[in-house]
Order: C-alpha cells, then structure tokens, then sequence
C-alpha cells in the first residue's frame, strides 16, 4: 500500500556536501541518500568514474523524501538561495509514491 | 645532493600563505569577486582538508612513533610506489583539463607556463642567502626552489572554489595543473645544475 509524499533532489559538488548535509540536519531531517554522478555542465565535464586528483569536484546526488511539500520546499529555498547562490547545483522536486509511510515523519 | 630532512615539512607552511594571499587579493578587487568567508574558518578547512591533514599528521607520526627501524623497508617503498601513481592520476588529470583550457584567454595559458620558473628563481634566489647566511645546503636550496615552482593541485582547488565562487575554476586549475605543475617539474634539473653550479665548491 502506497502513500503519496515528495522526492527532493539535489545534484551538487561533493565540495558542498558538507554545508548540505548540515542544512537537511538543520531542517529537522533524520535521513538522506547520496549516490555519486557524473555528466557535463557549464562548469565542465564531470567523469563518473575517473581517478582524479580532487574529489570535491565530482558530482553527488542527494535524494531526500518529505511528506510535507512546504516544508521541502523551504529547504529547497534555503539551498538555492543559501548555498547555491554562488555555486553549481540543481535543485528539483518529484511527487512520488512510498511503501512504509510510517517510516517517513517529516 | 644532500639536503635537510625538514626542508620538505616547509611545503604546508607555503601552501596556506599562498592560499590565504590569493584570496585577500580577489577580496580588495571588488566585493563581488570574493564570497566573505572568514579567514579563519578558510585555514581551518585548509588543514581539515585531506592533503594537509595527511602531511601533517605524517609528521606528528615521525616525530612521535619514530619509525626508522621500518622506514628503509616499509615507507620509502610505499612512498615511491604511490608517488608513481599520483604522478600517473596527475597526468591524466593534466590531459583531461588541458581542454578545459581552450576556452580561456591565452594569457593565463602563459602565466601557467612562465610563473613556476619566476617564483622558482625567487625561491631559488631566498635559498641561497639562507645558504650563505646560514648553511642551508644546497640540495635544501634546489628544494625550495620547486616547491616555489609548484603549484597546489590538492588542497588549493577546493579552498578556492570555496573563497572565490566568482573565479572561473577551468583557468586556475587548467594552467595550474595542466601547465604549472609539468613546467615545475620539468624545472627541477634546472634547479639542480644552479645549484651545482652557484653553491658547490
């Protein structure tokens, strides 16, 4: 049985991890997914697997899932305007449904 | 050429100055070109960052455990053999950037590849009065002169992106990796026949 709740998605530098992670901490979350990535930009061409010299160039992915659409919303204000201000990231929300609704409170 | 086992300690107390210049620099150019990020919580990151925390970690270790009875057998070994595979990763790194590079103003492609041999003679140029001051070896003297030439490929990229998101990354780490770092290896022989030339009797 599934319940509808909200994806959001952060696509960053892993140099941002940090500044992220203690933003969601801050917006009251207990939980979060990051995957490493890869791609191409305005900043560049991002190797998904490459040895590289500089880790905090490459690119993670968060994945957080709220029940509570305002709430992620404000995070993702909070993120765009806060932290991303100055450097890359996107920034999107998905309608998603959810098995084990009891395990997501925020 | 023999030289000081502390000369090579020197590069971490280089590497934050330089960092901490760039950044006071971009800051007096306009208030837009630096985010205002405190200083000390820069230099804080800087020695939380791996590279530094690694070489200053390792000298605490030397310091206390005292590790010559494994150093021959153990530590020189590995240090060659994982010196050979940053030297590999860097140059793929090198490679990849070079690109990078194309689409940027020619003159930072000709600071990259003229400003390691002029910070390497100043380098060059302070080694020796320290050796004629005070007995600064030769081998001390080629020493601080690449790591004059050098340029932080590691520690300095992050930090920068950091304390100065205006600057265009693909410049900086382009010429500093793809060009700065070869020329300053490239000038260690250089260094090394001034010294032969210049210091030794």
């Amino acid at each position: 049985m599934t319940a509808p709740a909200i994806k959001l998605t952060i696509i960053v530098e892993r140099l941002l991890k940090p500044q992220i992670e203690a933003l969601l901490a801050d917006a009251g979350l207990s939980g979060w997914s990051i995957f490493p990535g890869g791609g191409r930009g305005t900043h560049g061409r991002r190797r998904a697997q490459a040895a590289q010299l500089v880790r905090e160039f490459s690119i993670i992915k968060f994945e957080v899932v709220l029940r509570d659409r305002a709430k992620a919303e404000g995070i993702a204000e909070r993120l765009t305007g806060e932290l991303m201000a100055e450097q890359p990231g996107i920034v999107w929300l998905e309608e998603v449904e959810i098995w084990r609704i009891g395990k997501f409170t925020t | 050429m023999g030289y000081e086992a502390w000369a090579p300690a020197l590069y971490p107390f280089m590497d934050i100055p330089a960092l901490l210049t760039a950044i006071v620099l971009a800051q007096r150019a306009g208030s837009n070109a630096a985010a205002r990020v405190p200083l000390r919580r820069l230099i804080l990151d800087s020695l939380r960052g791996g590279a530094l925390s690694a070489l200053l970690l390792g000298l605490a270790l030397g310091l206390l455990t005292r590790p010559d009875p494994v150093f021959d057998s153990f530590y020189d070994p590995l240090f060659r053999g994982l010196l050979s595979l940053l030297m590999l990763v860097m140059g793929m790194e090198a490679y990849a950037r070079l690109s990078e590079l194309r689409g940027t103003a020619h003159v930072y492609a000709v600071y990259g590849l003229l400003v390691p041999l002029v910070h390497g003679a100043l380098g060059f140029g302070l080694g020796w009065a320290l050796h004629l001051m005070a007995g600064f070896s030769p081998g001390g003297v080629v020493l601080l002169a690449v790591m004059a030439a050098s340029s932080s490929d590691v520690s300095g990229p992050p930090t920068l992106r950091l304390a100065i998101p205006a600057a265009n990354s693909a410049v900086y780490i382009g010429t500093s990796t793809s060009l700065g770092t070869p020329v300053a290896l490239l000038s260690i022989p250089l260094w090394i026949s001034l010294a032969a030339m210049l210091l030794t009797p």
